[in-house]
C-alpha cells in the first residue's frame, strides 16, 4: 500500500510536471493528515516543513542544474556543490528531529556489581581547574556509594602533563594524593587524549566487564550523575550511555556564544539521534562499556576526535544512549582564539574521521551501521566541511561583484525567487523551529565566522596533516583576538558592493549586492564580537542562564532575546544596513529624480537654434563665433523604448543646457504595425509604452518640446489619419489620449507640438488649439523640385495657428526650382533680391529663410536637419543635405542659425549662446516634395 | 555537602522530577477547523494560480450581466433577450458577478467565484461531519477541494460556482433538518431552507436541478443524532414532514422568483436543459471524460460504500455516491460532453463525503506508523496533482484571447464602426468601455437589412451584401467553431475591393491563424 502510493505520488509527479505550487499543496496536506492523526502546534508545523523543504530543496536544487554556468565551471561548481550541502544538512535537520521512538532502554533498579573506572584526563588545565571536578565526582560517586554500598567507583586522574611537558604533572598529582583519588602518569608520548586514556585504562585495569566514565578535567558532574546513567548500563547490549556539555562560563561573551552554537547539537540533535541508534561519544560526560572498547582495541589513536571514530566502529554493535538534560557543566573556549583552536580541532579530527572511515559510512558491510545510522553518522562526518561552504559562499559574490564571473547562467530574478525563496524560507523557518528552544542567531553567526579556520582544517584534513592536539583554553590566558581580520572582511564585502555597482547590472548584481551586504553586516558583528572579546566584557546578567530555555516564551520573545528592545534596534539597525546597502547599490545605478520643470514657454527669450542628424555628444563646429553648445538638440524615437533612445540625449540636454524637442512616432522597429493606428492609439493599445516614455521624460525634469503624430495629415507617416482605413476624425481622440497619458504619468513638463505634413492646409485634422501648445513648420527642399518660399509657408501656418509659437525643421540638398517668381509678391522677404533667379541655391534658399525668420516674431526655435529627412548623418545621399554640403552652405547655415537664435523682433543680435555639438537623427520624419 | 543533603538531593534526582509548569511548553489546541481552513487555504491557492483570458461563457455572462444591470438601473436596452438561451436566469449570477467586475474586472468575478467554491467545501464539509462522521467528513472535504473541476470552478466566472454553492447549503440545511431530534419549527425550517436553497440554485443553473433528489435523500435519511432509537413508522412520519416543509420552501422560493424575474426563462430551460437537442458525442466519449475530471471520487465514494457496513447508513451513502453518476449518464442521454466538467462536480459535492469514508478507512488502518502516513500524504498528494493539473488543462482549454482583442481594439473606432468577429463576445467583453452591443456581429447569427432593397436578409446572403455595402469596418475571423462559413466569408472577402486583408497572427496553436480585413479607405 505505502509503495503504491509513494509510486502514484511519483508518477503524479514526474507524469504531470508540477510547478511550485506542489509545495504548499504538500504543505497543506501534510498539516491536514498530521492533525487528523493527533499532532498538534510545533510538531505539526514541523511535519508540513520538513515535507515541504524535500520538496522545495529538490526544486531548487533541481533548477540550480539547469542555470549552471559550466563556461565558469571554477566558480559554478564549487557553488553548487555548497549549496547541495548547505541543502542535505537543511533537511537532515528534520531527517535528526523527524519524530521515531529510540531504542527501548530501561533503567535496572539496584545494579552496581559492575566496576567503574572515572577517567579524567588531564595535560595543563592545573589544580584550579581539576581540582573543584575532582571534588564533584566524588560528589557523585558518593550519591551512587549511597545506593549501592557495595559498589565499586575508583577516580583516576590521567596525567599527560609529563609527556606534555606542561610543567602541571606534579601539581596535577598532589591534587589528586590531597582528594584521595588515584594519578596515572604516563611517561610514554602518543595518542593525545586518547592515547592518554587508554594509557590509564590499561594500567588500572579498566577492562572486561568494567565501566569506564570519562570527564574532563573542566567537566563537573553534577552529584545525580552515575545515578542517571549507570542504571542504563545494567543492559548488556548499551555500549555507552552519554550525556551533554554545557558551559557555566556563560559570563564570558565567547563561552556564551559557543554554548548557544553547540546547544542546539546537545538539546536537540543528540536527542534526534539517540532515537535513531546514532548516538555519539562526546570524549566527556559519558560512561563507556569496557568490553566495547576492547572489541575495537581501545579508544582509537587515529583521530584527534577520538571519540567520534570510536563511535561509529561501536554503532554497528552496541546501543547508544543520550540522556537528556545538565548532568555535567563544563568551561567554553574563554576567548576568540581559543574558540577557533577549539573549532579547528573538531573539524580536523572529524574530516579525518570521514577520510579513514568512510568505508564504513558508504560500503556495504555485513553486520555494519544501519542505513540510518550511516546518514546520522555521514551528516556529522560532513557537518565540518560548512567551512569550504561558508568560503564559497563568501567568495562567490565578490568574484562576480569584481570581475562580472559568476556561477549562474540564463537564470532570472522572477525565476530566482520562486525557486530559492520557498526553500530558503522553508530552510530558516525548520532552523527556527527547531532552534528556537535550545539556542540563538548567535550560535549560527559564531559558527559563519569560524568558516576560515574550518576550511584550513578541512584542507588540512584531507591533506592527511592532522594536527597535535591542543586543550582548550578555560581561562584567557591567550592573546586577546583582534577585530581586524573581520573588519577586513567586511571592507571586502563593501568594496565588492561598490564595485558591483559600478560595474555591473542586472538582476544578479542585485542577488549579488543584497548577498554582499549580508556578509558586511554578518563580520561587521563578528568584529564586534572580537572587540567585545578583546575588552574581557562580562554580562553578569547572562549567568543565570545555564537553565534550560524557558519554554513558554512567546515567538517576539524568543526571535528578541532577553532585551527586546535592545534586540529590536540592534536588529532594526542591521536591517538598515543591509537595506541601506542594497537601496544604495540600487540607487547608484540609477539617476535622481529633479524636480519636474514647467512646459517650454510658449516663446523663450531667445530664439533656440539646434542641428539634428548627428549622434549625440559628436560636435559640429561651424564658425568659430559659435563656442558654445546649441541650446535646441531635436530627436526622434519610436514609442517603443523611446525612453532608452532619449537617455544620451537627456544626458546631453541637461549637460549644455539645452532644450530637447523630442518626437515620438508610433512605428515598431521602422515599420507601421496595428498599433501604430489612430484608433489603436486612442484606444490605448499603446499606452504601456507611452506612460514609460512620460516617466522618462518627467523623470528627465527639465522643459521638453515633444511631437506626437507628425504629419498625420497626409499618409507619408505611419499613423497617418488618412491610411490603413483611418479618417481624419481620428486624430482627436489619439493626440488627446497622449495628452492624458503623459499628464498621468506626471510629465508636467513637456509641451504638445503639432507638425503638420501640409501646413496652411491641416486644419480639418489638428486637434483643437487649446492641445496644442506649439506648432513645428517642416521644410525639407528636395533637389530640382519646387523650393517653397518660407515666408509664405511660416505666414500660412501662423494663420492657421495663430498665437502659437513655431519651431522651424529645415534642411535641403542641391539645387531648387525658382518659386520665387510666383511668389514673390507675396514674399516681403524675397524683395531685396534682384532680378529674380530662375534657381535658387541652397545658400540662397537659406538666407531667404534667415531673413523671414529675423521677420517675425513668432519663431521659437529652429533646427537644421544635417541629415535631411533621412535616417543619419551616415546615410547614402546624407551628405547633400549636410550643413557642409557646399561653398558658401556652412556660412548660410550658420547664419540661419545664428538669425534663429538672435533675439525675435528683427534686432539682428548675435545669440550669446550658440554652437558646439549636438544633434539628431530625424528618422521617422516626413518631407515636403 | 554533608550525607543528609546529600540524600536529599538524590531523592530530588532518583524521582523523576515533577513537571514544572512554567518550563512545559504550553500545547496550543488548533481550532477544530484548523484542517479546513488548511483545505480552503490549498483549494483557494491552486485556484487562484489558474490564469488565462475570459472564456466565451464567462464573456457572455459578465457582458450580460453588465447590461441587465444598465436595464435595471437606467431603462437601456439590452439588445437580445439573454433568458431565451441562457442556462440560468440572466438576472441572479450575470448581475452579481458584472457588479463586481465592474469593479475589480474578471479577476473579481473569478475570485467570487472562489468564494462560493469556498463556501461549497466548507458546506461539504458540514454535510459529511453530520452523514460520515467528523474525520471522515474532513477527508470527503478535502478530497472535493482537490478535485480538478472544484478547482477550475474556483476560478471560473460561470453560474456553477453558485449553484454548486446553493445545492451545499440545501444539502447542510437538509442534513441539519434530519439531524434535529425533536420535530419542531426548526426541524422545519431547516428543512424548508433546503428546500428554498434548491429552488434557487436551480434558478441559479437550471441544470442544479438534477440534484434536486439527492438533496431529498439527505432529508429523508441522513441520520438523526442524539434522537435515540425510534420506531420505523416515527421515523418515516418525520421523514413525510421535513420533505412537505422542504417542498413547500421550494415551492415558495420558486414561485417568488418567477414572480420577479419572470417566465422568460422557461425557453431557455427547455433549450439548454429539459429539451436540449442530441450532441454528437458517443456514451464512451462521456464516460472518459468523466472519468479523466472525476476518477479520484468515483474510485473513492465506491470504495467507501463499499467499506459502509452500518446498516442504517448504507444506503444513504449508496445514493451519495451514485449521485456523482447523475449528469454523465444525463449527458450521455443527451450524447454531449459540453460542461461536461462543470456539471460532474455537483455530483462531486453528494459523493464527496462517501470518498472521505474511504480515506478515513485507509487512515485509521496506517494511523500508528508515521511512514505509512507519509504514504497516505503521497496518494492525497497524487489526487491534489492531477486534480490541479486537470484544472489547468481545462483552464487552458480555450485560445488566449490577447491577440484578438489587442487586434480588435488597434481598429476599433467608438459608436461608428461596425464589426464582425467569429466570436464577438470575447471582444464586446473586454472592449466595452469602447463599443457598443450594436456594434458587433458574430458569424454565429447576422441579419441585415439591404439599404436598397430593404429586405432582410440571413447567412451568407447578408455576409455578403454588407461587404457589398461595405458594413463592416473591421472583420475578424479565426476559423474556429463555424470553420465551414469562415471559408466563405473568407473568399467573399478576398474578392471584394471593399477589404483588404491587414493581419494574419497566429492563434490557439497548432497552425492556426486569425485573419483580419479591414474596410479600404474609400
Amino acid at each position: 500500500m505505502r509503495a503504491l502510493a509513494l509510486a502514484a505520488a511519483l508518477a503524479a509527479l514526474v507524469v504531470e510536471h508540477p510547478g511550485i505550487w506542489i509545495l504548499p499543496v504538500t504543505a497543506a496536506l501534510a498539516c491536514v493528515l498530521a492533525w487528523l492523526l493527533g499532532q498538534r502546534g510545533e510538531r505539526l508545523v514541523l511535519t508540513a516543513a520538513g515535507l515541504s523543504l524535500a520538496v522545495a530543496g529538490v526544486d531548487y536544487l533541481a533548477w540550480r542544474v539547469s542555470v549552471i554556468n559550466w563556461a565558469a565551471f571554477y566558480v559554478a561548481l564549487p557553488l553548487y556543490l555548497a549549496e547541495l550541502h548547505a541543502a542535505a544538512h537543511a533537511f537532515g535537520l528534520h531527517v535528526t528531529m523527524w519524530p521515531r521512538r529510540g531504542p527501548t532502554v530501561e533503567p535496572v533498579r539496584g545494579g552496581g556489581d559492575q566496576p567503574v573506572y572515572v577517567l579524567v584526563p588531564t595535560v595543563d588545565e592545573g589544580s584550579a581547574v581539576l581540582a573543584p571536578t575532582l571534588r564533584a565526582i566524588l560528589v557523585a560517586r558518593m550519591a551512587w556509594l549511597e545506593l549501592h554500598p557495595d559498589a565499586e567507583i575508583t577516580v583516576v586522574v590521567c596525567n599527560d602533563g609529563l609527556v606534555a611537558g606542561s610543567g602541571t604533572a606534579a601539581e596535577t598529582e598532589a591534587v589528586a594524593a590531597s582528594l584521595g583519588v588515584r594519578c596515572v602518569t604516563r611517561s610514554r608520548p602518543g595518542g593525545a587524549k586518547a592515547g592518554n586514556l587508554e594509557a590509564a585504562r590499561q594500567a588500572v585495569g579498566a577492562t572486561g566487564r568494567a565501566l569506564v566514565a570519562v570527564f574532563d578535567a573542566d567537566q563537573q558532574p553534577e552529584p545525580e550523575f552515575f545515578v542517571r546513567t549507570l542504571p542504563l548500563m545494567a543492559d548488556p547490549k548499551v555500549g555507552w550511555v552519554q550525556s551533554g556539555q554545557y558551559y557555566r562560563n556563560r559570563d564570558n561573551v565567547v563561552a556564551r556564544w559557543a554554548d548557544d552554537q553547540q546547544s542546539l547539537f546537545y538539546r536537540q540533535l543528540c536527542t534526534g539521534k539517540s532515537n535513531h541508534d546514532a548516538a555519539f561519544i562526546c570524549g566527556t560526560n559519558v560512561v563507556i562499556r569496557a568490553e566495547a572498547l576492547d572489541e575495537i582495541g581501545g579508544f582509537p589513536t587515529s583521530s584527534v576526535t577520538e571519540d567520534f571514530a570510536a563511535s561509529i566502529r561501536l554503532a554497528p554493535r552496541w546501543k547508544s544512549v543520550y540522556l537528556e538534560g545538565v548532568l555535567a557543566t563544563g568551561l567554553g573556549p574563554a576567548t576568540l582564539n581559543a574558540y577557533m583552536g577549539q573549532q579547528s580541532r573538531w573539524a580536523r579530527g572529524t574530516l579525518t574521521v570521514l577520510r579513514t572511515d568512510w568505508r564504513a559510512l558508504v560500503l556495504p558491510r555485513r553486520n555494519g551501521l544501519s542505513l540510518v545510522q550511516r546518514v546520522q553518522y555521514g551528516l556529522a562526518a560532513t557537518h565540518y566541511l560548512c567551512g569550504l561552504r561558508d568560503l564559497v559562499f563568501f567568495a562567490t559574490p565578490i568574484v562576480f561583484a569584481v570581475t562580472g564571473i559568476s556561477g549562474v547562467r540564463g537564470a532570472t530574478l522572477p525565476g530566482f525567487l520562486e525557486h530559492f525563496i520557498p526553500y530558503y524560507g522553508l530552510s530558516v523557518l525548520g532552523f527556527f523551529l527547531l532552534a528556537r528552544r535550545s539556542s540563538s542567531a548567535r550560535g549560527a553567526l559564531v559558527g559563519f565566522l569560524a568558516f576560515p579556520v574550518l576550511s584550513l582544517a578541512a584542507l588540512r584534513a584531507f591533506a592527511g596533516r592532522q594536527g597535535g592536539f591542543t586543550v582548550t583554553p578555560k581561562t584567557r590566558v591567550h592573546a586577546r583576538s583582534s577585530p581586524r581580520p573581520y573588519l577586513l572582511g567586511a571592507a571586502l564585502c563593501v568594496v565588492a558592493l561598490g564595485a558591483g555597482a559600478a560595474l555591473r547590472q542586472g538582476p544578479r548584481l542585485l542577488v549579488a549586492e543584497v548577498w554582499l551586504g549580508y556578509l558586511a553586516l554578518l563580520l561587521s558583528v563578528g568584529a564586534t564580537l572580537a572587540i567585545a572579546d578583546g575588552k574581557g566584557l562580562r554580562r553578569v546578567a547572562d549567568l543565570p542562564a545555564l537553565a534550560w530555555p524557558r519554554r513558554e516564551l512567546g515567538a517576539l520573545r524568543i526571535l528578541l532575546g532577553r532585551r527586546p528592545l535592545r534586540r529590536a534596534a540592534v536588529a532594526a539597525v542591521s536591517a538598515a544596513v543591509v537595506a541601506g546597502g542594497a537601496g544604495g547599490a540600487f540607487a547608484a545605478s540609477t539617476t535622481g529624480r529633479p524636480a519636474v520643470a514647467p512646459p517650454p514657454s510658449g516663446l523663450p527669450a531667445t530664439r533656440l537654434a539646434g542641428l539634428s542628424g548627428l549622434a549625440p555628444g559628436s560636435s559640429l563646429r561651424l564658425d568659430r563665433s559659435l563656442t558654445a553648445a546649441l541650446p535646441l538638440l531635436a530627436v526622434t524615437a519610436e514609442v517603443d523604448g523611446a525612453a532608452g533612445t532619449l537617455m544620451p540625449w537627456m544626458r546631453a540636454a541637461a549637460r549644455d543646457r539645452a532644450t530637447l524637442w523630442v518626437t515620438l512616432v508610433f512605428s515598431h522597429d521602422g515599420r507601421a504595425t496595428l498599433d501604430s493606428s489612430l484608433t489603436a492609439i486612442a484606444n490605448g493599445l499603446d499606452d504601456p509604452a507611452l506612460r514609460a516614455d512620460a516617466r522618462a521624460l518627467a523623470l528627465y525634469g527639465r522643459p521638453v518640446y515633444l511631437t506626437i503624430l507628425p504629419e498625420v495629415d497626409r499618409n507619408f507617416a505611419v499613423s497617418s489619419a488618412v491610411a490603413g482605413g483611418g479618417i481624419p476624425e481620428d486624430v482627436r481622440p489619439a493626440w488627446a489620449h497622449v495628452r492624458a497619458v503623459f499628464r498621468s504619468a506626471g510629465a508636467t513638463n513637456v509641451a504638445f507640438v503639432w507638425q503638420p505634413a501640409d501646413p496652411g492646409s491641416d486644419r480639418r485634422f489638428s486637434p483643437p488649439p487649446r492641445e496644442i501648445d506649439a506648432v513645428a513648420v517642416t521644410l525639407f527642399e528636395y533637389p530640382g523640385t519646387l523650393w517653397t518660399s518660407p515666408a509664405a509657408v511660416l505666414g500660412a501656418v501662423a494663420r492657421e495657428h495663430p498665437r502659437k509659437p513655431l519651431l522651424v525643421l529645415v534642411s535641403a540638398a542641391g539645387r531648387g526650382h525658382a518659386v520665387v517668381g510666383r511668389v514673390v509678391a507675396q514674399d516681403p522677404s524675397l524683395q531685396p533680391v534682384d532680378p529674380p533667379p530662375s534657381t535658387v541655391t541652397k545658400p540662397a534658399w537659406l538666407g531667404w529663410l534667415a531673413r523671414a525668420l529675423r521677420q517675425r516674431g513668432d519663431v521659437a526655435g529652429i533646427v537644421y536637419g544635417d541629415a535631411g529627412p533621412l535616417t543619419s548623418a551616415s546615410a547614402r545621399g546624407a551628405r547633400s543635405w549636410s550643413a557642409s554640403s557646399g561653398p558658401g552652405v556652412r556660412q548660410a547655415v550658420t547664419e540661419l542659425l545664428d538669425a534663429g537664435s538672435a533675439s525675435r523682433g528683427g534686432r539682428g543680435a548675435r545669440s550669446h549662446a550658440t554652437a558646439g555639438a549636438a544633434a539628431s537623427a530625424h528618422e521617422g520624419g516626413g518631407a515636403r516634395r | 555537602m554533608s550525607a543528609p543533603a546529600l540524600a536529599q538531593r538524590f531523592e530530588d534526582v532518583a524521582t523523576p522530577p515533577a513537571p514544572n509548569p512554567g518550563a512545559q511548553p504550553r500545547r496550543r489546541r488548533l481550532p477544530s477547523h484548523a484542517p479546513l481552513a488548511a483545505i480552503l487555504a490549498l483549494q483557494a491557492a491552486v485556484s487562484l494560480s489558474l490564469h488565462n483570458t475570459a472564456f466565451t461563457d464567462e464573456a457572455l455572462y459578465l457582458y450580460a450581466g453588465h447590461l441587465e444591470i444598465a436595464r435595471l438601473l437606467h431603462h437601456a436596452p439590452t439588445y437580445q433577450n439573454f433568458a431565451s438561451y441562457f442556462s440560468g436566469s440572466p438576472l441572479i449570477y450575470p448581475p452579481i458577478a458584472a457588479a463586481l467586475a465592474a469593479v475589480g474586472g474578471l479577476e473579481a468575478a473569478r475570485d467570487f467565484s472562489l468564494v462560493l467554491m469556498l463556501a461549497a467545501t466548507g458546506f461539504a464539509y458540514g454535510v459529511g461531519r453530520r452523514v460520515v462522521g467528523e474525520r471522515a467528513g474532513m477527508l470527503g472535504a478535502l478530497a472535493f477541494a482537490v478535485l480538478g473541476p472544484t478547482f477550475f470552478l474556483g476560478h471560473f466566472a460561470t453560474y456553477d460556482a453558485m449553484a454548486i454553492c446553493l445545492l451545499s447549503v440545501s444539502a447542510w440545511c437538509a442534513t441539519r433538518s434530519a439531524g434535529t431530534a425533536v420535530l419542531g419549527w426548526r426541524t422545519l425550517a431547516w428543512a424548508a431552507g433546503a428546500g428554498a436553497a434548491a429552488a434557487v440554485a436551480g434558478m441559479t443553473k437550471y441544470a442544479a436541478l438534477l440534484y434536486v433528489p439527492s438533496v431529498g435523500c439527505l432529508l429523508v435519511l441522513a441520520p438523526i443524532r442524539e434522537a435515540g432509537p425510534l420506531a420505523a413508522k416515527a421515523r418515516r412520519r418525520r421523514a413525510l414532514v421535513r420533505v412537505a416543509a422542504a417542498v413547500a420552501g421550494f415551492a415558495v422560493a420558486g414561485e417568488a422568483l418567477v414572480a420577479v424575474l419572470g417566465t422568460s426563462f422557461l425557453t431557455g430551460l427547455s433549450s439548454t436543459t429539459t429539451n436540449r437537442p442530441d450532441g454528437t458525442n458517443s456514451v464512451a466519449q462521456v464516460a472518459a471524460t468523466t472519468w479523466h475530471f472525476l476518477a479520484p471520487v468515483l474510485v473513492l465514494a465506491a470504495a467507501g460504500a463499499v467499506l459502509e457496513r452500518r446498516r442504517g447508513k448504507r444506503f444513504l451513502v449508496a445514493a451519495l455516491a451514485l449521485t456523482a453518476l447523475l449528469a454523465p449518464v444525463y449527458q450521455a442521454h443527451l450524447h454531449t460532453i459540453v460542461s461536461l466538467e462543470k456539471h460532474v462536480d455537483y455530483g462531486a459535492l453528494f459523493a464527496a463525503p462517501v470518498a472521505g469514508l474511504a480515506l478515513a478507512r485507509l487512515l485509521e488502518w496506517s494511523r500508528s506508523h508515521l511512514s505509512a502516513v507519509v504514504a497516505n500524504l503521497a496518494l492525497i498528494v497524487a489526487i491534489a496533482v492531477v486534480g490541479v493539473s486537470t484544472a489547468r488543462s481545462a483552464f487552458a482549454d480555450w485560445t488566449d484571447s490577447r491577440p484578438l482583442v489587442s487586434l480588435v481594439e488597434s481598429q476599433l473606432r467608438p459608436v461608428t464602426g461596425r464589426y464582425l468577429v467569429e466570436d464577438a463576445t470575447i471582444p464586446e467583453y473586454y472592449l466595452e468601455s469602447i463599443g457598443k452591443p450594436y456594434q458587433w456581429s458574430s458569424t454565429y447569427y447576422f441579419g441585415y437589412v439591404d439599404p436598397r432593397t430593404h429586405r432582410y436578409l440571413t447567412g451568407l446572403p447578408a455576409y455578403a451584401d454588407a461587404f457589398a455595402h461595405r458594413y463592416f469596418n473591421l472583420v475578424v475571423l479565426s476559423f474556429g467553431s463555424t470553420y465551414a462559413l469562415d471559408l466563405r466569408l473568407s473568399a467573399l472577402l478576398d474578392r471584394s475591393p471593399n477589404y483588404q486583408l491587414i493581419a494574419k497572427i497566429p492563434y490557439g496553436g497548432a497552425g492556426r491563424n486569425l485573419f483580419a480585413w479591414r474596410l479600404r479607405t474609400s
